[in-house]
């Protein structure tokens, strides 16, 4: 769906994309993930063709974007960091005039707007001046402005920033609904964005892509190692010491203390075992209890300051 | 060049020329366009009792230095600022179409208020006999010197975020274009230059124009010198993010 061949962007001496290569599947939810001036924006401002590469291509559907501009403009739909309203304008008009410019056909323009204005929620706005619009509202009619023509890849720069928690979780939800049809690229800095609405996230650093895959393989990746939470019933000293003597443990330690004589451990497996059930049977086979068993995931965020450091 | 590039054009340029009217920018604009002119002809008319209008048009292109650059200053710095040109330009349009909607919007609306000063001759052929040849050569004129005025100020507000600067930087830059073929300043130019300078000047070819003379020479000159900077300003808007 898009190809970027070793695509990178100067301005001057300063390198903001380092020979990025990455394609991106039909019908994918992409998470772009990086810290600030990382490159995430203008990535996407070159696939939308608002600025041209020092170097590299695009193709989106096997069109290149520095040859047909037009033709891959109107299979995206964009909406920027900063969400581009005409202040003076209502949001029927300004829904209007995209519908026009996207050239859906005169007979049908009220009916698409009616639809988009469903998706997005907008009806009690309808009529407002685009100045008078919350910040919550504003990022919806800026998301009915990107769906308008019914493109097959959306392209969303930060599109939950300044929002608050329950405007989040409602765009979130839309674009993973959107993401049912759509190919859809979203950048974020927020990590747990990820989790909850990609199928693969790429990590960006300085210009580079870091890391690559579902939230679940870049977690993996970069831990490669598991650690077990596990409270027992049982002599602290003897618990610790069984458990260090059995086979693929790399390490464990105490961690918490409930009672007298129930403690909480970490456990550390070697070459990513899984010593659950081994464990288990060693707390059976020493008459001890187990109140509490969970595998404890390296967090993204782990991830994410690893690469990106 | 299909009908949809110039319907693409069309639906700019009804965006664009709506934006005037959807603020009191434009009320105030024509009102005061109104005000001034019809006060400054008319303190002088009744006392040269004269039944021309060559007066007003004399004053014109002063109003106008004033009008236009106010006109165009936001036209691009307002999108450089909101962001909103972000949106503008990654509509499949290409930044000529752009360009074109932009200027044939303000063109529009400086026509509209142009219109609302024909209660002038109007007035003025109901109190003696009004020629109605330099009149309608003045407006035909005046519209050629108001588009390139608008082309060069739509091309300064590319140039800049901030809308105070564009108006100030218009203004100046129309005023250079204007004054540069008149006789006070011809006088004192080297010999070599005066023909090129004479020719420059916007302000020549208007009065040429207003005496009811339409020239091809200077019908050339003002469709050129629109031309030139409409496709300096699409350059400039094609350079973004080249730095």
């Amino acid at each position: 769906m898009i190809e970027i061949k070793n695509l990178t962007k100067k301005f001057g001496n300063n390198v903001i994309l380092d020979n990025i290569t990455l394609t991106v599947k039909k019908g994918e939810i992409l998470g772009f993930l990086g810290p600030n001036g990382a490159g995430k924006t203008t990535t996407m401002k070159i696939i939308t063709s608002f600025w041209s590469p020092t170097s590299g291509s695009i193709l989106i559907d096997n069109i290149d974007v520095a040859n047909d501009k037009i033709a891959t403009r109107q299979k995206i739909g964009y909406l920027p960091e900063t969400v581009p309203l005409y202040e003076d304008m209502r949001v029927y008009e300004y829904l209007k005039f995209v519908a026009e410019m996207r050239g859906i056909a005169k007979t049908e323009i009220k009916k698409r707007i009616k639809e988009v204005v469903d998706i997005c929620g907008l009806r009690s706005v309808i009529k407002q001046p685009i100045e008078e619009l919350s910040k919550g509202f504003r990022q919806r009619v800026g998301l009915a402005q990107a769906i308008m023509h019914n493109p097959e890849i959306l392209i969303l720069d930060e599109p939950t920033t300044g929002l608050d928690p329950n405007q989040i979780v409602e765009i979130r939800k839309l674009i993973k609904d959107l993401g049912r049809e759509k190919t859809v690229i979203f950048s974020t800095h927020i990590l747990g964005e990820v989790s909850a609405v990609c199928d693969r996230a790429v990590i960006i650093n300085k210009g580079k892509i870091v890391g690559e895959g579902s939230p679940e393989e870049l977690t993996k990746k970069a831990g490669g190692k598991e650690i077990i939470y596990v409270k027992i019933k049982g002599p602290k000293d003897a618990v610790l010491e069984k458990i260090s003597r059995m086979e693929n443990v790399a390490k464990v330690d105490f961690k918490d203390t409930e009672s007298d004589n129930i403690h909480g451990y970490e456990v550390e497996s070697k070459n990513e075992t899984d010593i659950r059930e081994s464990l288990a049977k060693l707390v059976m086979d020493n008459d001890w209890g187990i109140l509490e068993f969970n595998k404890k995931a390296v967090s993204l965020e782990d991830v994410f300051r690893e690469l990106t450091k | 060049m299909n009908k949809k590039y110039f319907e693409t054009i069309y639906i700019l340029f009804k965006k664009e020329l709506m934006s005037y009217f959807n603020s009191p920018i434009a009320y105030i604009f024509i009102g005061v366009f109104l005000v001034t002119g019809n006060w400054l002809f008319f303190k002088n008319f009744f006392l040269i009792g004269e039944a021309s209008m060559r007066g007003y048009f004399e004053l014109l292109p002063w109003i106008f230095l004033f009008l236009c650059p106010a006109i165009t200053m936001r036209l691009w710095s307002e999108e450089k600022k909101a962001g909103t040109i972000e949106f503008l330009l990654t509509l499949p349009v290409t930044d000529w179409q752009v360009v074109w909607g932009k200027f044939l919007g303000a063109l529009a609306f400086l026509s509209i208020a142009l219109a609302t000063t024909f209660t002038l001759p109007i007035t003025i052929a109901s109190l003696g006999n009004l020629d109605w040849g330099p009149v309608i050569g003045s407006y035909i004129g005046s519209l050629l010197l108001g588009g390139s005025y608008l082309s060069l100020g739509l091309f300064i507000s590319s140039l800049t975020k901030n809308q105070i600067i564009a108006f100030v930087l218009g203004l100046a830059a129309c005023f250079g274009f204007f004054i540069v073929g008149a006789n006070f300043v011809l006088m004192g130019a080297p010999q070599f230059l005066v023909p090129i300078m004479n020719f420059l000047g916007l302000g020549n070819h208007f009065y040429n124009i207003a005496k009811g003379v339409i020239d091809t020479k200077d019908l050339i000159y003002y469709f050129s010198f629109i031309f030139i900077f409409l496709w300096l300003n699409a350059r400039m808007i094609e350079s973004r993010g080249w730095k």
